[in-house]
C-alpha cells in the first residue's frame, strides 16, 4: 500500500527519468476516481499536488507556531502544577509533623 | 516508598520541633515515634528527637537529637546520634547545628522590596500608604497577601519571621526586637504601645528610603538567623534523607505514586521498579 505522504506524481517523474517502466503503483492511487474518467483524476490529483505544494510552507509555518505557542502555555502549566504540588507537600508535611507532635504529646499525659 | 521520618518527644518537648520538622520532613513521611514504631518490627527511616531523654527508646536508625545543654550534647555523643541540633549558640562550636527558635523557610517567600509592594498596590487599587497591623499567631494566606503588599507593617507576634522574610518594612515592640535579637532602627522601627507603633509605621510608610533600607536589612537578618532551611538541609543530609527533587526523575515518580497512595504490592509499582531499572545504579557501577 503507498504511503499518503508519497508524492505519487513525483515518483512516476523519477521512474521516467531513470527509465524504469511504469510501475503497478498507479494501481493503487487512492480511489478517487469512482465515475469520473482517468484524465479527469490525473487533472484532480495534479492540482491538488500543486495546492499541496504551494501551501506546505504555509501549513509548516503555522504548524510552528501553534506549537510554540502551545509550548509556552504548556511550560506555564507546568510550572504551576509544581509550585502547587511543592505546596501541597509543604502543608502535607507541616500537618503530619502538627499531628506527631500532639501523638508525643497526648501519650505523655496518658 | 518515600523515606520515614518519626518524631520522638517528651510531652513537654514535642511542640519545638514542628517548625523544624516540617522543613526536614519534607519529600518523607512524617509519623510520631511512639504512635507508630514503639511497638512494631518495621523501623522508620530516621528519628528526630527533641530531647536526649528519649534516646533509649529508639532503635539503631539515623537520628537527630535536640540538646539544651552540654550534658545534653554529651548523652547525644555518647548515644551515636547522627547530629545534635541545639537554639544555644555555645553549644554550635561543640558541634551542633544551630536552629532558630522561631525561624521561617526563607527560600520559600520571594523578597518584596518597597518599590514592588507601591507597584502592586497601585495595580490592585489600594492606598499608597497601606500600614498594617499584624499580631495572629499562624499564617494565613490572607496574613501573607497583606504583609507582601503593606508599606510598613506593625508586627507583634510569632508571624515576625515571616514579615522580615519577605522584606515588609516592620515596627515592633521593644520586648519582640529583644527576643529576636533585632536591632531598632537597622533591621526594624522599635515603638512601645499600639499608638506609637502606628505612628512609626506611618511615618516609615512615608519615608521611601528608610523603608527601602529596613526592607533590605530585614530580609538579610532572616537569611542569617531565622532561616529553618540551611539547618534543615543539613540534618537531612545527616540523617541519610534524601529528597525526592534531588533524587531526579526516579525519585519524582516515586513520590507520584505515594501521593496517589499506590499499595506496595501494586502492579504498577513493579511496572514503575522494572522501568526504572535502568536509572539505578549497579554495584559494578558504584564500585572503584
Amino acid at each position: 500500500m503507498t504511503h499518503p505522504a508519497i508524492d505519487i506524481d513525483a515518483v512516476a517523474r523519477l521512474r521516467r527519468q531513470l527509465g524504469r517502466p511504469e510501475p503497478a503503483l498507479r494501481a493503487v492511487e487512492p480511489a478517487t476516481s469512482g465515475a469520473a474518467s482517468p484524465a479527469a483524476t490525473t487533472l484532480a490529483g495534479r492540482a491538488r499536488s500543486v495546492a499541496g505544494r504551494l501551501a506546505a510552507p504555509v501549513v509548516e509555518r503555522a504548524r510552528q507556531e501553534l506549537a510554540r505557542a502551545a509550548a509556552h502555555e504548556q511550560a506555564a502549566l507546568r510550572a504551576d502544577l509544581a509550585d502547587l504540588r511543592a505546596e501541597l507537600d509543604r502543608t502535607r508535611t507541616a500537618h503530619a509533623a502538627e499531628l506527631a507532635a500532639l501523638h508525643e504529646q497526648v501519650r505523655g499525659r496518658s | 516508598m518515600s523515606a520515614v521520618l518519626a518524631l520522638a518527644a517528651t510531652p513537654t518537648t514535642a511542640r519545638r520541633a514542628i517548625g523544624l520538622l516540617s522543613v526536614v520532613g519534607l519529600g518523607t513521611e512524617v509519623v510520631s515515634w511512639h504512635r507508630a514504631f514503639a511497638a512494631t518490627d518495621p523501623q522508620p527511616t530516621a528519628v528526630l528527637a527533641t530531647s536526649p531523654d528519649v534516646l533509649d527508646e529508639l532503635p539503631d536508625v539515623p537520628t537527630a537529637v535536640w540538646v539544651d545543654d552540654r550534658e545534653g550534647l554529651r548523652r547525644a555523643l555518647a548515644h551515636d546520634a547522627e547530629v545534635a541540633i541545639s537554639t544555644s549558640p555555645d553549644l554550635v562550636d561543640h558541634g551542633a547545628i544551630p536552629v532558630p527558635r522561631w525561624g521561617v523557610e526563607v527560600a520559600r517567600w520571594p523578597v518584596l522590596p518597597p518599590v514592588a509592594r507601591a507597584l502592586h498596590r497601585r495595580q490592585l487599587g489600594l492606598p499608597e500608604d497601606l500600614v498594617v497591623a499584624v499580631d495572629h499567631p499562624v499564617a494565613t494566606d490572607d496574613i501573607v497577601t497583606v504583609l507582601a503588599l503593606a508599606a510598613a507593617a506593625v508586627v507583634s507576634g510569632p508571624l515576625l519571621p515571616l514579615a522580615l522574610a519577605l522584606g515588609t518594612p516592620v515596627v515592633t515592640g521593644p520586648e519582640t526586637a529583644r527576643r529576636f535579637g533585632l536591632q531598632a532602627g537597622i533591621e526594624v522601627e522599635v515603638a512601645s504601645g499600639p499608638a506609637a507603633a502606628d505612628r512609626a509605621a506611618r511615618a516609615l510608610a512615608a519615608y521611601d528610603h528608610g523603608a527601602a533600607a529596613l526592607s533590605r536589612r530585614g530580609r538579610r537578618f532572616a537569611e542569617r538567623h531565622l532561616d529553618l532551611g540551611r539547618p534543615a538541609e543539613l540534618v537531612r543530609q545527616r540523617l541519610g534523607l534524601v529528597s525526592s527533587v534531588a533524587a531526579g526523575p526516579p525519585g519524582r515518580l516515586l513520590a507520584r505514586l505515594d501521593e496517589l497512595a499506590t499499595p506496595p504490592d501494586a502492579r504498577i509499582r513493579s511496572r514503575a521498579d522494572a522501568a526504572l531499572a535502568p536509572f539505578t545504579p549497579s554495584e559494578r557501577m558504584i564500585a572503584p
